[in-house]
């Protein structure tokens, strides 16, 4: 009898772009993995762009009374910036890798909703063209990433920026509420039939907790979004005071879906690290359900913890108090996740690839980041803070030092399997120590400029100010170290995809159902499945006589 | 009158309730054989009914405080039903009526849910009119008048069905039977739900605090609320508060117990040696 489960499916040849049928193929494909590297691409590009528009900010700022760019188009940066990075490089690099791999962790051959897939895919790709397309009719966004009102009403910003910011996140929010069905129906209907919920992949597992907070926090913004479309459209006043309407209820709207959208980010960067950490400590996870369970109070909690971000918008002391109890309280889950990292790499046999060295970096900066983030929950010190570059500071820790050190520990891990070809380890660590330098050097530093009481998006600043200019210059050499090591990092896919295909179906020995296929996968991604009984099957399979807690 | 000082007043702490308890703990420990844990679940519960109901806690309601309505709400609908179910003991698990009830249950889930969540707003809605009877001031945006109907509703009658309601509430996640509770995923959902349920009533109260800002300029409903002297306003955000975020945390913490239950998921094998072995014993 064999060992493996039949998956009935046709197998034709995954299409490529130099081996389909034309270059349309691509577009019209609605193939999870094809999807899966177009939203990573689409990521990238976008990850370039915003980087572009935060060298830009870095230059303007690097010294004092510079004018390097009109105020006008200051203000039209760092809004594309942040909105950039968020929306169109974070969440299409997490959802892309989702896309990629969900199906092939529960030994599935596609997700539950192809064409659904596909959609999402363009609508993302569609929002994000509308919103740059802003520059060329007549000015960019200019109100902040999160487009306070009345600031983002017709009375202040007159331009069109604002109502391409607008529609152009209504798309990508409809994509992205597409994505969260898919992963939640996928994992429920499609895993191999073995597979029982308790015996997901953490990755896996993060994802489909992902998809339930993507279906919950969307519809939230789209809601404030319409309604301020409808504001300045058709001269509404959901957000207008001084008509009857509430500038406070914006930020009520942005926030409910603002604070659940750093999980968004953080709880599939969570899953990638605990998929990278304990195939490079060669030990399975530390306390799998105590990851997984917590990241379930993680989402919960997220939803009840929005009024932290407007402790300074004038609410009473009673409602700051409770907030800052349940904001301190979420810290918990996320401490317990790192306290299992650490528990997995103890007494390990760490292997220290660039994947892992990634990781690393993660749990260092993002638990500064969250650290900064928890500081935040203390009332006075937010009232002192907010608006500073403190806040800066922390948003870069939690995004870049976390989500974007566990993308790009997740894009090495995977690289094999997505492209069947090992990005170079030397290049790899160009890109790491670089990065992760430029990081420090410029984020770090604007803790004690916010502290000094720099304001967030200020245009310019004067020379007698004690250490501004000095940590700016700092701040901006830093942003160019970070250059470089993306340069190192682009170089390295560039040379890795010109090589020949010749990465091993599971490289690095792990334990999950994605390394059983080739690398990389068939369009039909299983023919067979190998036996799943615990959460490591590779790892039962290769070891028979010393196999993993049963679970089924 | 100070807060301590209210506080260390004899009068103000219910001998008889103190009694009633003593008598019922006392019974609980001769009558049934139970382990040590139900029986500190049980000593807990009628500690919470105490302070919900017989302590200078409750006697608060007679100022007209809001947040300690809502205090008594949360203790006696979603707290004090874990513990009492917790500590049910095994002997009265025997009558096969009382099993065949509680299997039955999880058969009934939405019913229940609904049920809960009913208790929860009505109950709020309730206490917030006797509120306004008993201060002239509008609750929540209620308005009940000294001779309003509400005021003829016995209190322990409205506070005994908070418990039966979150008893019954409850039933699927906490049901004695092992075979009268859901699935665990299914409890997971059925608490996050509630949650949401209780996180909206809290939001609603927290905002519609707004409402009572007009009152604070009238010095007597201040001076009402001694000794602990807030203003309507904070009272009623403390109410909503209490509901929004200790209420929400509540649930969560008994999802995640659950959920760390079911990670650990037994294998077919085990139950079976499990099953093999209490057949034996």
């Amino acid at each position: 009898m064999s060992l493996f489960i039949d998956i009935p499916e046709d197998d034709d040849q995954l299409p490529a772009l130099n081996t389909g049928r034309g270059k349309l193929i691509w577009i019209s494909s609605v193939d999870h993995k094809q999807l899966g590297i177009m939203y990573l691409w689409l990521a990238l590009f976008f990850f370039l762009i915003g980087g572009i528009e935060a060298m830009i900010i870095r230059a303007q700022l690097a010294s004092a009374d510079n004018d390097l760019i009109s105020p006008e188009l200051y203000n039209q940066i760092f809004t594309m910036h942040g909105t950039t990075m968020i929306f169109l490089a974070l969440m299409p690099a997490l959802i892309g890798l989702a896309t990629y791999l969900l199906p092939l962790m529960i030994g599935a051959n596609e997700m539950a909703f192809p064409r659904l897939n596909a959609f999402s895919f363009w609508m993302t790709c569609m929002g994000g063209f509308l919103m740059y397309f802003s520059f060329f009719s007549g000015g960019a966004p200019d109100a902040g990433w999160f487009n306070y009102a009345p600031l983002s009403e017709n009375n202040y910003s007159s331009t069109a920026g604002v109502d391409y910011y607008l529609v152009g996140l209504i798309l990508t929010g409809m994509g992205s509420i597409g994505a969260g069905l898919n992963f939640v129906t996928t994992v429920l209907t499609l895993r191999s039939p073995q597979m029982k919920l308790n015996m997901l992949p953490l990755f896996a597992w993060m994802i489909f907790i992902n998809g339930f907070l993507l279906l919950a926090a969307f519809p939230l913004l789209n809601a404030g979004l319409f309604m301020m479309l409808i504001d300045r459209q058709f001269d509404a006043h959901f957000f207008i005071p001084s008509t009857g309407g509430s500038a406070i209820l914006w930020q009520h709207f942005f926030w409910a879906f603002g604070h659940p959208e750093v999980y968004i980010l953080a709880l599939p960067a969570f899953g990638i690290i605990s998929e990278v950490i304990p195939v490079f400590s060669r030990k399975p996870i530390f306390g799998y359900k105590f990851i997984a369970a917590s990241t379930v109070a993680i989402a919960l909690l997220a939803f009840g913890v929005w009024i932290h971000h407007m402790f300074a918008a004038g609410m009473s002391n009673t409602v700051n108090g409770f907030f800052a109890a349940s904001s301190m309280l979420i810290g918990i889950p996320t401490g317990i996740k790192v306290i299992n990292w650490i528990g997995t790499m103890y007494k390990g046999s760490i292997r220290m690839t660039v994947s892992m060295m990634f990781t690393m970096a993660f749990l260092i900066d993002f638990t500064i980041g969250g650290l900064s983030g928890a500081s935040f929950a203390i009332v006075p010190i937010d009232w002192q803070l907010t608006d500073t570059y403190y806040v800066v500071a922390h948003i870069h820790y939690v995004f870049l030092g976390g989500t974007a050190f566990g993308i790009f520990a997740g894009i090495f891990y995977w690289f094999p399997k997505i492209s069947g070809r090992h990005l170079s380890e030397k290049l790899g660590k160009w890109h790491l120590w670089l990065f992760v330098l430029g990081f420090n050097m410029t984020f770090l530093l604007q803790h004690v400029l916010g502290i000094l009481g720099m304001p967030r998006r200020v245009y310019t600043y004067p020379v007698d100010l004690s250490y501004w200019e000095v940590l700016n210059l700092i701040s901006s050499l830093g942003a160019i170290f970070m250059f470089a090591g993306i340069a190192a990092f682009l170089w390295n896919i560039y040379v890795t995809l010109k090589k020949p295909r010749q990465a091993d179906d599971n490289p690095w020995e792990a334990w999950t159902l994605e390394w059983a296929t080739t690398s990389p996968p068939q369009l039909q991604n299983f023919t067979s499945l190998p036996p799943v009984h615990s959460r490591r099957p590779l790892w039962d399979l290769k070891h028979p006589d010393n196999p993993d807690k049963k679970l089924n | 009158m100070s807060f301590t000082g209210y506080f260390f007043n004899i009068d103000n702490w219910s001998v008889p309730g103190f009694l009633a308890v003593m008598v019922l703990f006392v019974s609980y420990l001769i009558f049934f054989d139970t382990r040590k844990l139900q029986k500190l679940a049980f000593g807990l519960s009628l500690i919470l009914i105490y302070l919900a109901l017989g302590s200078p806690l409750a006697k608060l309601t007679s100022f007209g405080l809001h947040s300690i309505v809502m205090l008594q709400h949360i203790i006696l609908l979603m707290i004090t039903p874990i513990l009492l179910l917790k500590a049910l003991p095994n002997s009265l698990l025997q009558s096969s009526w009382l099993v065949s009830v509680l299997n039955k249950v999880k058969n009934t889930y939405l019913l229940l849910w609904l049920l809960g969540a009913v208790a929860m707003w009505g109950g709020h809605f309730f206490s917030a009119a006797l509120l306004s009877a008993k201060t002239g001031t509008a609750i929540c945006g209620i308005n009940a008048t000294a001779g309003s109907w509400v005021t003829a509703m016995p209190s322990g009658l409205s506070f005994a069905l908070l418990v039966i309601a979150g008893l019954l509430f409850y039933l699927p996640v906490f049901n004695p039977l092992d075979s009268g509770r859901l699935a665990p995923l299914k409890r997971v959902v059925y608490l996050f739900t509630a949650c949401v349920s209780c996180s909206t009533l809290g939001l609603y109260v927290v905002f519609s605090a707004n409402s009572a800002a007009a009152v604070e300029a009238i010095p007597i409903f201040n001076t009402l609320r001694n000794p602990l002297p807030m203003s309507l306003r904070n009272d009623q955000e403390l109410a909503g508060m209490l509901m929004w975020v200790p209420g929400c945390i509540l649930y969560v913490m008994e999802s995640v117990n659950i959920l760390l239950k079911w990670y650990d998921g037994e294998t077919a094998e085990e139950s079976t040696v499990a099953a093999v072995k209490i057949s034996k014993d």
